[in-house]
């Protein structure tokens, strides 16, 4: 397409195991490739994957959670069971198994955590939107003539904001948990450069001197993506929990 | 009884994801269960004999009749690459898995019980803002991270510790690294959830009458409060259970520990795929179970 994501048959090759210096800051691997420009793909990469499974899991879970609460009745029932069936499958072990079957590429990849992820956010929008729905003033509007669809544009759409930073944090997290970890087994597409592969392929070279530049840069900055997506994580959340307590406070 | 029939659904589920996957990939279905290695050794007659067993001739549905049948016998199937009968080699690396996780997430627990309450004690001070902020970043590393890190600290730089278990010369010290590296990434889990529970009990009214009345601080902490979170504790005890069954998988590859991760990576690399539809459906059945016999145990202590 546009040359997204980067593979490793891309990459340039200058010899192997270079030591650190001023053209390779980091170092060579073991097929020549300039460790720096892997660290930063790698990442590139991943953080393509969840902003395209982010995406997905937003947009089904504002338009389905919102719509399921605003119509209620059966509408509602069969897709609060639906989610409930989605959220009681081992989403892991799927998603691994799947992968195992078809090495998908990575648009098939977000479609596949996509469908064993889009369930918690759809439930959580739901149970929000439930909530103001009860307020008076929908009811007015309904009252004036709005229709489902107007109040879920111009109103529900404004107070679940918050919580679909959260529901994009959480899911961002988890697809390149789950990115990470697959790779590391060697499961996913081989082609499209990844830390977990970075990593697995640096274990290799545990006993030779080389790991210090092989396995560190991609390990840390794994840590640093994940560690970083976790305490933001954490945080909204407790703003988002206050502010909706804020909200009950003053609602009926 | 409804989340029952939700549960019993996802295991109908499964079961037919994994019959139906191996089908899903284009070509013969025969090499999609063995592997390719696997098929080009055989014999025409094997091949027959096979495609004769599983009903390759015969409609979709019977084959799924005919898997169904299999799986309830207790016939799983023949692994080409390990040259043993499935059901033997799942007998000989569960106890392994079971054992580490089993091991290990006592440990935490109760390690994280205790740290989390003695936490709670304090909350808001330094050592509690530090602790947490620390355990929110070790618990948002994956399992294969975690052991990783550790393998470099112990048994690359100290060399205290062996790193792979078939290197090791005493089953213990082979042991000790992959449980530590499971600890580590249960232990932040089972502190946070004990702190935030504990938290909201410290506030009530009867830990000030408790303080009124004199009991001891350590009283106090691990009787009254401790007695009060310890339903949601065991709780989270098994649904982590359940969760570790996946994490394991990595923290097993990370140490070639023989366990039945390890066993699963190595049937990928081969591809022996007749042992990785039984070991995927086994897992998944496995945490589906736990998470239902939980819900069904502890429906009324959550919600």
């Amino acid at each position: 397409m546009i040359g997204l994501p980067i593979t490793y048959s891309m990459l340039q090759r200058y010899e192997v195991f270079m030591k650190p210096s001023g053209l390779h800051i980091l170092g060579t691997n073991e097929a020549g490739q300039d460790m720096l420009f892997l660290v930063l793909s790698g990442t590139l990469n991943s953080i393509i994957l969840s902003v395209l499974v982010v995406l997905g899991t937003n947009i089904i879970s504002t338009i389905l959670g919102s719509l399921m609460a605003l119509y209620g009745k059966v509408f509602e029932r069969l897709f609060l069971r639906i989610i409930d069936i989605f959220i009681a499958l081992p989403s892991n072990i799927l998603i691994m198994a799947i992968s195992i079957y078809i090495r998908p590429n990575m648009l098939w990849f977000s479609l596949i955590v996509l469908i064993f992820g889009w369930a918690q956010g759809t439930r959580l929008i739901w149970s929000y939107t439930r909530k103001i729905v009860a307020k008076d003033y929908i009811n007015a509007v309904r009252l004036f003539g709005g229709g489902n669809l107007y109040i879920l544009y111009k109103h529900i759409i404004r107070e679940i904001m918050p919580l679909l930073l959260v529901i994009a944090l959480q899911s961002a997290r988890r697809t390149i948990l789950i990115e990470s970890s697959l790779s590391f087994l060697g499961i996913t597409n081989p082609e499209v450069v990844s830390l977990g592969k970075l990593i697995n392929n640096s274990l290799q070279f545990l006993y030779l001197d080389v790991w210090k530049w092989c396995l560190v840069p991609p390990l840390l900055s794994l840590v640093f993506i994940l560690v970083s997506l976790g305490i933001l994580g954490i945080y909204t959340e407790g703003k988002v929990d206050r502010r909706l307590k804020v909200d009950r406070d003053i609602g009926p | 009884m409804k989340r029952l029939l939700d549960y019993s659904i996802t295991l109908v589920i499964l079961l037919i994801l994994s019959f139906y996957l191996p089908r899903l990939i284009p070509g013969d279905p025969v090499s999609a269960i063995f592997g390719e290695e696997a098929i080009a050794n055989m014999s025409e007659d094997m091949i027959a004999d096979i495609r004769n067993k599983m009903g390759l001739d015969r409609p979709l549905w019977f084959q799924f009749l005919i898997f169904l049948r299999n799986i309830f016998r207790g016939d799983l199937g023949y692994s080409y690459y390990y040259r043993e009968y499935v059901i033997d080699i799942i007998r000989q690396s569960f106890p392994w898995t079971l054992s580490l996780i089993g091991v290990s997430l006592s440990i935490s627990s109760i390690l994280g019980f205790l740290l989390g309450l003695n936490a709670s004690y304090r909350v808001g001070s330094n050592y509690d803002r530090v602790s947490f902020i620390a355990m929110v970043a070790i618990s948002s590393l994956p399992e294969f991270l975690v052991g990783i890190i550790l393998l470099v600290i112990f048994a690359i730089n100290l060399k205290i510790l062996p790193a792979s278990f078939s290197l090791s010369p005493s089953i213990f010290k082979a042991f000790l690294l992959p449980c530590i590296s499971l600890i580590c990434v249960d232990f932040p889990n089972s502190y946070i959830t004990t702190r935030n529970l504990a938290v909201s009990i410290v506030k009530e009214r009867f830990i000030q009458t408790a303080k009124a009345k004199l009991k001891s601080d350590r009283r106090i902490k691990y009787v009254h409060i401790g007695r009060n979170v310890l339903y949601p504790v065991i709780t989270r005890f098994l649904l982590r259970l359940s969760h570790l069954f996946f994490g394991v998988i990595f923290i097993e590859v990370a140490f070639s520990y023989p366990g039945i991760g390890m066993t699963l990576y190595t049937s990928i690399i081969h591809r022996d795929y007749a042992f990785v539809q039984i070991c995927v459906l086994l897992m998944s059945f496995i945490i589906v179970t736990i998470n239902m016999i939980t819900e069904y145990l502890f429906a009324g202590g959550r919600t």
